[in-house]
């Protein structure tokens, strides 16, 4: 009994990632093995390139037996494999070794979908699926390292690396950076990529090179643009600080006049007040005087406007938009700050208001025990508490506000929509999008056999639906928008009832 | 043959099973029900003095309170020596108490100097540093909520009051236990640590925020100091004395009681300027202090204990 591959790959050239697929053969139980090309979330079938290979049809190429010592795999923790494969010929071991390679096979008897092993000595890593139909396939990219006696655990992708080397780094501003994240994980630069046309050292966020051509020309169209219209930009941002200024001494303002009916505590209002005026006026004159410097109006917004120009010119649009962000983050820094400052007050006031609270009636919180117990204090604990606690419950309006109103300026000052951009031109998927209309079923995410696999005369291809051909982007953009807003909520609201939120949607 | 002894069971027609079961109710109350010890009118009437001693402290320092403001604003005042005979009413009535309570304390001389000294200039020092956001803590807020609250507060003093510990019962207390462990006589070791407050923690916190509250709504510093002394002293270390008052004197206790009552109502009655509030003041003590007892008196005849099998077990010392 064999079986048929349909050959689509048809551009294989641009494609790094080598999988093998394995049918089976029904009457001596052994594995047939065919070669699947796949980058990233994508496969492509092919079949097994072997000059004595006439006909089309799979060729036996192990034998499957049982594993006698059980090994686990970095792929899943789950379920340990158990069988391994023998290879029958020479040019697997050849064909294996020079590759990052997947295994994918199906075995009837053990009633498995499908298995994967990062390479066949090794062995497989098993997921348990007890269906005929091989439904999912689960590709993952990661170093192949064909030691025999390698037992280190390698990551599985280079997002995953990354996202290590972030947490472990001690520059805060730096992982807060965009610019820092384009450069680290795309390592794309327009200039770059027409003098090199290996699109093999792209790491995987720059998923197509359509996005690049699009990121190039809209780089060029947008750096032209500000060369030749820096200098009434200069002149535009110096008026824009300007305004932001007044608009935010206006807030303060309106902030001591017993804003929307609240009853602020009048002397704590105004000594903010004041400081606040002193931060705004001191930041203000910080910005306008780099601006004015050397005694030219406007001179360093001339020259960053030049600077940002010629970026957006050799290295594309992405690069453009992630500087820009990170200059408008430095630029509103003060209400960054701000925004931290009163964030603090109000968890200090909150935990205050809590535990006196506890005190009132006599009890306390155990931390050993996680409960609220009784305890017995004396009369001038009593006392101080009470005063501190009248206190607390009275200032709190006056810091609820504060931490409300700050917390706002902190959400509209975000350049989300440039960060929106700066996403829709890194990860948008146009090729994906453009190969899957064009040919559904070029773009897998999954293979089975049409009938029961003891019949099946046909290995098909399951296509990717659009919704998670877009996933990623959705994912990592638009998702993320939202639970950032969750996590703000978090801080008024009840972190308890968010939390509940938050799962729901993830689930 | 039922498994479990069954108590009661509804008269099927005329027949009633004889062993193990009531034909009614009443038989039931009267196997397992029996009327507690009948108690005398006076010991009645002397344990709820203490409740009509709180409530006369409440109106004390809610109308000591307005009488402060009124001479902080220069208003004239109705009775002049309403002012005087407040003070006398506080310093005797804490007089009889110490007095009569002589020796009762757990702790040395020294010990209780060094504590006092320490608290009051704890009170100083603290007093000091948020004066200056006590005065505007309350000051965006309408005197009618304050006044409102701080009512509100004292009435939950007065209702959250543990009375009896006020009528000497004593206290069964981790702090209590650990000293005993040391001496046969719980009275005669001196202590170290500070005692905790027994009175009803919600209660003297209720009537500390009032306190706060009403202290925000002075000027003076010196009247804020006078004021919230005054409230520690009449609902922080007051009631500790009583206390030992009722532990070593309880013969004399009732009386000393009594007398402090008619000192502060004295009081409290020429610093109330209205009649209505008199009026009601008065009402209320009457009722509080001698016809609920006697209406107590008498309902005791309807009171019936019920035990049986079904209650949980204590175990008894």
């Amino acid at each position: 009994m064999t079986v048929l591959l349909w050959p689509r790959c048809k551009q294989e050239k641009h494609l790094n990632n080598v999988g093998i697929v394995v049918g089976w053969n029904h009457d001596s139980n052994t594995v047939i093995c065919a070669k699947i090309l796949h980058h990233k979330d994508y496969i492509f079938l092919r079949k097994i390139i072997r000059p004595d290979q006439q006909t089309g049809d799979l060729r036996i190429l192990g034998k499957w037996i049982p594993r006698k010592e059980k090994v686990e795999s970095w792929l899943s923790s789950d379920e340990m494999a158990e069988f391994t494969l023998t290879p029958l010929g020479p040019w697997w071991a050849n064909e294996l070794r020079d590759s990052n390679d997947l295994l994918i096979y199906y075995d009837p008897e053990q009633n498995y979908n499908f298995r994967l092993e990062r390479s066949y000595q090794k062995g497989f890593s098993c997921l348990l699926k007890r269906l005929h139909a091989v439904e999912q396939l689960h590709c993952l990219q990661y170093d192949c390292q064909e030691e025999e006696n390698d037992e280190n655990q390698h990551q599985c992708s280079a997002e995953y690396s990354s996202a290590l080397e972030r947490r472990a780094s001690p520059h805060v501003i730096l992982q807060n950076s965009l610019l820092h994240k384009h450069l680290t994980e795309t390592n794309r630069i327009s200039l770059h990529y027409f003098f090199n046309n290996n699109l093999s050292k792209d790491l995987p966020s720059m998923r197509s090179h359509y996005a690049v051509y699009l990121d190039s020309f809209l780089g060029v169209l947008v750096g032209a643009t500000i060369l030749i219209y820096r200098k009434s930009l200069s002149k535009i941002l110096s008026v824009a600080i300007g305004v932001q200024y007044q608009t935010l001494q206006d807030a303060i303002e309106w902030l001591e006049s017993f804003p929307i009916g609240f009853k602020l505590n009048e002397p704590l209002t105004h000594s903010m007040g004041k400081q606040l005026h002193i931060i705004f006026y001191c930041w203000n004159n910080i910005i306008l005087g780099l601006g004015d410097c050397l005694g030219h109006n406007n001179f360093i917004f001339w020259w960053m406007f030049t600077g940002l120009g010629s970026i957006s010119f050799l290295f594309g649009a992405t690069t453009f938009f992630a500087i820009l962000v990170d200059l408008i983050q430095v630029g509103t820094l003060h209400l960054i700050f701000l925004h931290a400052f009163f964030n603090e007050l109000y968890r200090f006031e909150l935990y205050m208001l809590v535990s006196l609270w506890q005190v009132y009636r006599g009890k306390k919180f155990n931390p050993l025990r996680k409960r609220t117990d009784t305890m017995e204090y004396d009369s001038m604990q009593l006392l101080i508490g009470m005063l501190l606690f009248a206190f607390s419950l009275f200032l709190f309006t006056t810091i609820l506000v504060y931490y409300v109103f700050y917390t706002l300026l902190y959400i509209v000052v975000q350049p989300i929509g440039l960060w929106l951009v700066y996403g829709f031109l890194r990860d948008f998927p146009f090729d994906g999008l453009w190969n899957r209309w064009r040919d559904p079923s070029a773009m897998g995410v999954g293979i089975y056999f049409d009938k029961e696999p003891a019949h099946a005369t046909r290995l098909c291809v399951i296509p990717m639906s659009y919704k998670k051909l877009l996933a990623p982007f959705t994912e990592r953009y638009l998702k993320r928008i939202f639970f950032i807003f969750l996590d703000i909520l978090k801080g008024i609201g009840t972190k308890k009832r968010l939390n509940i939120i938050q799962s729901c949607i993830k689930d | 043959m039922n498994e479990y002894p069954q108590l009661w069971q509804r008269d099927p027609d005329t027949k009633i099973r004889s062993t193990g079961c009531y034909s009614n109710l009443d038989g039931l109350s009267k196997k397992f029900s029996f009327k507690p010890c009948r108690k005398s009118y006076n010991i009645i009437w002397k344990n709820s003095l203490v409740i009509g001693q709180e409530f006369v402290l409440t109106c004390f320092f809610l109308t000591r309170f307005r009488i402060e403001l009124q001479v902080e604003q220069n208003e004239t005042i109705e009775n002049p020596l309403s002012q005087n005979l407040s003070l006398f009413a506080v310093s005797s009535s804490l007089f009889l108490v110490i007095w009569f309570s002589r020796g009762a304390s757990r702790s040395t001389r020294y010990h209780k100097a060094q504590t006092r000294l320490m608290d009051m200039l704890l009170l100083a020092m603290l007093l000091r540093l948020i004066s200056a956001v006590l005065k505007t803590l309350t000051g965006s807020y309408s005197s009618n909520t304050v006044h409102a609250l701080a009512i509100a507060g004292m009435l939950v003093h007065w209702w959250g009051c543990d009375y009896c510990y006020a009528n000497g019962t004593a206290v069964s207390s981790p702090f209590y236990k650990d000293e005993e462990k040391n001496s046969s006589s719980s009275l005669s070791l001196p202590v170290k640590k500070r005692e905790p407050f027994f009175g009803g923690t919600v209660s003297l916190n209720a009537a500390f925020f009032s306190t706060t509250l009403l202290a925000s709504r002075m000027n003076s510093n010196w009247s804020v100091c006078a004021f919230v002394s005054t409230s520690v002293t009449i609902f922080a270390f007051y009631p500790v004395r009583r206390h030992l008052l009722y532990v070593t004197s309880p013969k004399e206790a009732p009386y000393v009681v009594l007398a402090t009552i008619i000192l502060f109502s004295t009081a409290s009655w020429l610093l109330l300027q209205s009649k209505l509030e008199k009026l009601i003041y008065g009402a209320v003590l009457l009722i509080v202090c001698f016809l609920a007892p006697t209406w107590k008196y008498y309902l005791q005849d309807f009171k019936s204990h019920i035990h049986g099998p079904w209650d949980i077990a204590h175990i008894r010392r």
